[in-house]
């Protein structure tokens, strides 16, 4: 009995020397970048995800500073609503360029002005604040293209939508072409293959 | 004493690092060591582990090595984010994968090595078609088999057979996909297709004309009694029946299209409601822009016009077409556009045919 209990007491030792020999060998590895939807042939990459998300969890971060029990939840709701909001723009920008609906540079220029007007500020005011909350100019400048492009996209559908558009007041046709919005993009989601990965 | 030994270890064995990728140290070792000991846990050593080159870049999980030409990361270069994401869309784009992740792997006594881990999309080994109606040709619709399954293509198939099905009459038509593997790293695609009754075209009727006669607009339509009503002929006989009322000067006028289907019968009806509102008149017509040729050049078109003279819309746009063709031959293309003006009291219309 004792013999066997060495016996086994040797092999142990001799496999938990291999399992240790085993993980001294294999790397370390770490998951650099990784698709995490696919929008028809499109891919959305998990950098693509972080860029995204970045300002977001600067905010996220500075909010729940006092919770750490909230701030993982609230991580992975965030996530889920990122990988979404890129899915929903990658839809609306193959949309866009099936109508032919584009946005110039000058265009998101206005816009910022108008930002800035409306806000009483200076252009350069505009995004020094846009950049506190964790936007760069470059980034503060996609997401105003990527906001009148869903607009353009919004007032080209509607009329098809809504076949009294034309008699509709302009109130009616702002509250029209929010729900169109919505229609549309489910529209949208019907037609793609859309897969969220991880 | 013995402090001092591992001093000197630990700033070589710094040093033999930052050689192998060829950064000179800033301060020679011996120095460091000795007047600043507390500087070898600082500087190139911890820049290098955050920058490291890389050993290999591998791809793994495909007999497919012609993939790795898509790559644009290179075993001794540095680690690069920006190019790692590239790639991955790179060999995402080729659509031989199903998924593409990129891992770094590296241990304490090697560089790290870069590996692609990508998920082979299946083969497809057979397509089927069932409950196809009569006369419809589902093969010809879907085309040559891809090598690999792509859900992309799938789905666009599948809505294609739809699309024809509805076109060929079959308005009801629903078309069902399945995807199964049938061994290994092969999948069987089958299309299902319950048709429905096929629906065609009663009668076209018209309402509230009453200057344009029924049988004009009639003539200029697409649609054909006893023959299926596809959707994009329904939508482009509402235009054709719009653009016929311009041209009889009901610039106001609206159409609207509707449906009547009888199922029982295996028949619809197309119903183009009118409002004509007032018929219009040519009020000022002229010609605007810089860079025009001479006046005389164009007047001749513009008569074609004439104030008071019912407005036709097919007029409008053979003089457009004019004037762009004068401007080809005078070697100044440009482009020609007509903006309107409606005068509800004396119901005219004002052109000004603008060259830009």
């Amino acid at each position: 009995m004792v013999r066997h209990r060495a016996r086994w007491a040797v092999v142990a030792l001799l496999l938990g020397a291999a399992t240790a020999k085993e993980a001294e060998a294999t790397p370390r590895r770490k998951i650099v970048d990784s698709v995490v939807a696919v929008v028809d042939e499109a891919c959305i990459t998990q950098s693509e995800l972080s860029r995204f998300l970045a300002p977001h969890e600067v905010r996220r971060k500075r909010e729940l500073a006092s919770k750490p029990a909230e701030r993982a939840t609230a991580s992975a709701q965030l996530r889920m609503e990122g990988v979404q909001a890129l899915i929903d723009r990658r839809l609306f920008a193959t949309y866009a360029a099936r109508m032919g609906l584009e946005v110039s540079e000058s265009e998101i220029d206005t816009a910022l002005g108008s930002v800035a007007a409306q806000n009483h500020l200076t252009v350069p005011e505009v995004l020094a604040a846009a950049k506190e909350q964790g936007l760069d100019a470059a980034r503060y400048r996609a997401d105003l293209l990527v906001q009148i492009l869903e607009g353009k996209i919004i007032w080209h559908d509607a009329p098809r939508r809504y076949q009294d558009w034309s008699a509709l007041s302009a109130d009616e046709r702002l509250a029209r072409a929010s729900r169109g919005r919505d229609a549309l993009l489910a529209e949208l989601r019907e037609q793609a293959v859309v897969e969220i990965r991880r | 004493m013995r402090k001092a030994c591992n001093a000197v270890l630990l700033v070589a064995l710094t040093a033999c690092s930052t050689t192998t990728v060829g950064k000179p140290l800033p301060h020679a070792p011996r120095a460091v060591v000795s007047e600043e000991p507390e500087r070898s846990e600082f500087a190139c050593s911890r820049a290098i582990t955050s920058a490291p080159s890389l050993s290999a870049v591998v791809l793994r999980g495909t007999g497919q090595s012609d993939a790795c030409k898509f790559l644009q990361s290179r075993a001794g270069a540095l680690v690069d984010d920006a190019k790692i994401e590239a790639d991955i869309r790179a060999l995402h784009a080729t659509g031989l994968f199903a998924d593409v992740s990129a891992v770094l792997e590296d241990d304490d006594d090697a560089p790290p090595v870069l590996a692609f881990e990508v998920k082979e999309r299946p083969r497809v080994g057979n397509v089927a078609v069932r409950g196809a109606p009569e006369g419809f040709d589902a093969r010809a619709v879907i085309g040559a088999t891809p090598a690999l399954c792509d859900p992309v293509w799938v789905r666009t198939t599948r809505q294609r057979l739809v699309q024809k099905l509805r076109d060929a009459g079959y308005r009801k038509a629903e078309v069902g996909r399945d995807v199964a593997p049938s061994a290994d790293q092969v999948v069987a695609v089958s299309f299902t297709i319950a048709p429905g009754a096929r629906i065609v075209l009663g009668s076209v009727r018209f309402e509230g004309l009453s200057t344009v006669p029924a049988e004009e607009l009639r003539a200029r339509l697409g649609l054909t009694p006893g023959e299926p009503a596809p959707e994009p002929l329904i939508e482009r006989d509402t235009l054709v029946v719009s653009h016929a009322l311009y041209d009889h000067g009901l610039v106001q006028a609206e159409v609207a299209m509707r449906i009547e289907e009888n199922f029982l019968a295996s028949r619809l009806d197309v119903v183009f409601a009118v409002k004509e509102g007032p018929a219009y008149r040519f009020g000022e017509v002229k010609v605007s822009g810089s860079d025009l040729l001479p006046r005389g050049r164009y007047a001749k078109h513009l008569a074609t016009l004439p104030r008071g003279t019912l407005f036709v819309r097919a007029k409008v746009v053979e003089v457009v077409q004019t004037v762009e063709r004068m401007h080809h031959d005078a070697g100044t293309d440009r482009r020609v556009d007509v903006r309107s003006n409606l005068d509800p009291k004396r119901l005219t219309v004002d052109l000004d045919i603008h060259v830009e």
